[in-house]
């Protein structure tokens, strides 16, 4: 068998977020720690069923002076958010719109869960009306992949690249898989995250599956409701410290765990124990080489439905148990970007980068009466905090879970313990 | 530069119900020209091997297509009897259209009597990575379950993302499946597109409304028992294609049966047929064997290189 090894601490050196708080990194995260309100109903048409439901809107998008009015209107919302979270943490790295000569050497690894479903709700729109008068210029945006290649073709990135579409779950999963291409010197940089774009197909769906809070989601709340589903785009740009420290760069922090399994339970509800995702939360700990009392935060998951939450508290809590260390402050931030889907986990990592440093720990917004049953450390309002290391949580429809491990310092690995074979 | 054993293959398409109709279908295309006739009602109700008839049944295409090939490959590399713990098998999944029967089943009821009937099973059934979900319950996979897509190469990347899982240490077997349905509204797209599009991929896919599914079971080292080949992947490069003398397997011949992600019945092709073909031949050779590259993308191509390995052989 093989062996588990410990992560090889990868650089952040680049960070995006847009979310329904800003369009930029710095506007999203003054509006998060401010708790400020974002949610608006998805219509104001009186016929649309659908209309008075909240969501977490990113309103309109600036278009990027590089491309052109008519292209920008082409494109899915899916991909010109994740254009502006490239240009933002392309920049934030110090790196060039076009990489020129250094493109073999990133990789991309995106996620989403929407793909083009804006313009294949267009489409399916004109085919059921008259399936021979079609526009067939939608179908580049309909075509899952098209994302992916059309961030590489802007950037003429030619190295690996890989679209996860593995939900809430998904851009946590790239940017563990791009840590490990870095890691295995596969590629010497990455661009890594998540997009996605409000739809009706998305709100309609977990409508009918009864998840939507009709007024706004109450993570870890006695009277949680369900989600909120919201927009957004995060990427990080990723290398490892060696590269980060030649080409002069300097980290925003470091990723140095990352843990993923699977509950192979149940299509849409999480494994009510949670013990597969406290293996992964334990797993990313372990990996990490860091002490668990390191952990000086956790951006939960926190959905706000009644199953995910309930999960998730034990799950924390049997992970920190089994690792010897109290559960550390903690909040959910779904409240106030949404439930962004596979752009979660970026976005969420971004925040936890964010807390780190500016020594800020984010709100548990919507709390009106904690969960007695959840009995967590819920940050109820922001305040400062010296964070060292920060966890986040990601748990998705069909059981995935992952947890990400971020630290300030490389150099911080007192108490790697002389681990053999698979995690507890 | 990626290196691999695969131990175990599973194939479901309406051409051939498992690897080993492939294989004599193959055989059958040499020397009658043609890989004998299609059937697709394995593909509708799904095979017998796949066991729960009504469990499969009530899948969604790519789920059934995902499911019965990796029961093949799943069978073949003894998973069942537990050689692997369950939470250090992974398994990845490309599909480049997902579930387009499902998508449009829920698009139709989001849209009918203004959405107030919108179906939440055809809801779930439609997210990209439910196949994913059905197979890890199904098979009851503990370890990184994820669902991915490429543009270009989807058999090199998700086998470089194979070996990544394994030389991380994440798992010590990967289940990797490449499965899609070309339901008839994709279909009906394709086919104005290559009308619209002149010089359109899409203008040589042959259709037929069922799709196909190809599995492969892979580790770096010998904890899986059975061992089929080792397969080698190569760079992305420029002008990475084989010689005229090199011996190559051409994309073009093999009867796919329509499935849109032809690279999946391409490296099910290829390994078949190494290993019907030509595993006397290397075996006493150990050269390197056989190419295979796949679409050319961005005047540049990659070479997957298969060869024969033992177990006792590293990796």
């Amino acid at each position: 068998m093989n062996e588990k090894t410990l992560f090889t601490p990868i650089a952040v050196t680049g960070l995006s977020m847009i979310s329904a708080q800003g369009k930029s990194l710095r506007d999203s995260w003054g509006g998060i720690t401010a708790a400020g309100k974002a949610l608006r109903p998805w219509s104001e048409d009186p016929s649309d069923n659908l209309g008075p439901l909240l969501v977490a809107s990113c309103g309109d998008l600036p278009r990027p002076d590089d491309l052109p009015a008519t292209l920008w209107a082409s494109l899915a919302r899916t991909q010109q958010l994740a254009a502006l979270a490239a240009d933002e943490a392309l920049t934030s790295a110090g790196l060039p719109r076009r990489l020129g000569r250094a493109s073999q050497a990133m990789g991309l690894f995106l996620a989403t869960t929407v793909c083009g479903m804006d313009k294949s709700e267009q489409f399916h729109r004109q085919y059921r009306e008259n399936p021979e008068r079609t526009d067939t210029r939608l179908m580049r945006r309909i075509q899952p992949y098209e994302v992916l290649a059309f961030i590489a073709r802007r950037h003429r990135l030619t190295g690996p690249r890989i679209l996860f579409l593995s939900t809430c779950v998904g851009s946590a999963m790239a940017i563990g898989a791009a840590c490990d291409a870095i890691g295995l010197g596969r590629v010497q940089m990455a661009l890594a995250g998540g997009t996605e774009a409000l739809c009706r197909l998305l709100l309609s769906g977990f409508n009918s599956l009864r998840l939507v809070a009709p007024n706004g989601c109450q993570p870890f709340d006695a009277q949680r409701r369900g989600i909120t589903v919201g927009e957004g785009a995060a990427l990080l740009v990723l290398e490892s410290p060696a590269h980060a420290k030649a080409r002069g760069a300097q980290p925003i922090g470091y990723v140095r765990g990352f843990g993923a399994t699977c509950d192979a339970h149940h299509i849409t509800a999480p494994e009510p124990s949670g013990q597969w995702a406290a293996a992964a939360i334990t797993s990313a700990v372990r990996e990490s080489g860091l002490s668990p009392g390191d952990i000086g935060y956790i951006n939960a998951h926190g959905t706000g439905t009644r199953d995910n939450d309930a999960m998730e508290a034990r799950a924390i809590s049997a992970a920190f148990g089994a690792l010897g260390a109290p559960v550390p402050p903690m909040s959910s931030t779904k409240r106030l970007t949404g439930h962004t889907f596979a752009a979660a986990g970026a976005i969420e990592a971004a925040i936890c980068l964010q807390a780190m440093a500016t020594g800020l720990l984010p709100p548990n917004a919507g709390l009106a009466q904690a969960d007695v049953a959840c009995n967590l450390p819920l940050v109820l309002q922001s305040r400062p905090a010296r964070t060292n290391a920060v966890l986040s949580c990601n748990f998705a429809f069909g059981g995935n879970n992952t947890a990400l491990v971020f630290s300030r310092q490389v150099e911080m690995d007192h108490g790697r313990p002389a681990r053999k074979g698979a995690p507890a | 530069m990626s290196l691999l054993r695969v131990h175990s293959l599973g194939v479901c398409t309406s051409t051939w119900a498992s690897i080993d109709q492939l294989r004599n279908g193959i055989a059958l295309l040499k020397t009658q020209g043609h890989s004998g006739p299609a059937d697709s009602r394995h593909v509708e109700a799904g095979p017998d091997y796949a066991g729960d008839t009504a469990m499969i049944e009530s899948l969604d295409p790519v789920s059934r297509l995902a499911i019965s090939a990796i029961t093949q490959a799943w069978h073949t590399a003894h998973l069942d009897q537990g050689v692997v713990p369950s939470d250090r098998i992974a398994l990845l999944l490309y599909s480049a259209w997902g579930q387009v029967d499902s998508t449009m089943a829920y698009l139709e009821s989001m849209w009918a009597d203004g959405g107030r009937f919108a179906s939440p099973r055809h809801f779930s059934r439609s997210v990209h990575s439910s196949p994913t979900a059905l197979a890890a319950i199904h098979f009851g996979i503990h370890g990184p379950c994820q669902t991915l897509v490429h543009d270009a190469w989807p058999v090199c990347s998700a086998l470089e993302r194979a070996d990544d899982l394994l030389r991380v240490g994440q798992a010590d077997a990967v289940v990797v499946c490449w499965a899609d349905q070309p339901a008839s509204v994709a279909v009906d797209l394709c086919r104005r597109a290559a009308r619209n599009l002149h010089r359109s991929q899409f203008s040589r896919f042959s259709v037929a409304p069922h799709g196909g599914a190809v599995a492969a079971v892979v580790s770096v080292n010998a904890a899986v028992p059975a061992t089929e080949v080792g397969v080698e992947i190569g760079p992305v490069a420029a002008g990475n294609k084989p010689s005229s003398t090199e011996p190559v397997v051409h994309q073009g011949p093999y009867p796919t049966d329509g499935a849109l992600h032809w690279a999946a019945a391409g490296v099910a092709w290829s390994l078949a047929r190494f290993r019907r073909d030509t595993l006397a031949n290397i075996a006493a050779s150990a050269e390197v064997p056989e190419y295979w590259h796949e679409n050319a993308h961005h005047g540049q191509t990659r070479k997957i290189t298969f060869f024969q390995v033992t177990p006792q052989d590293p990796i």
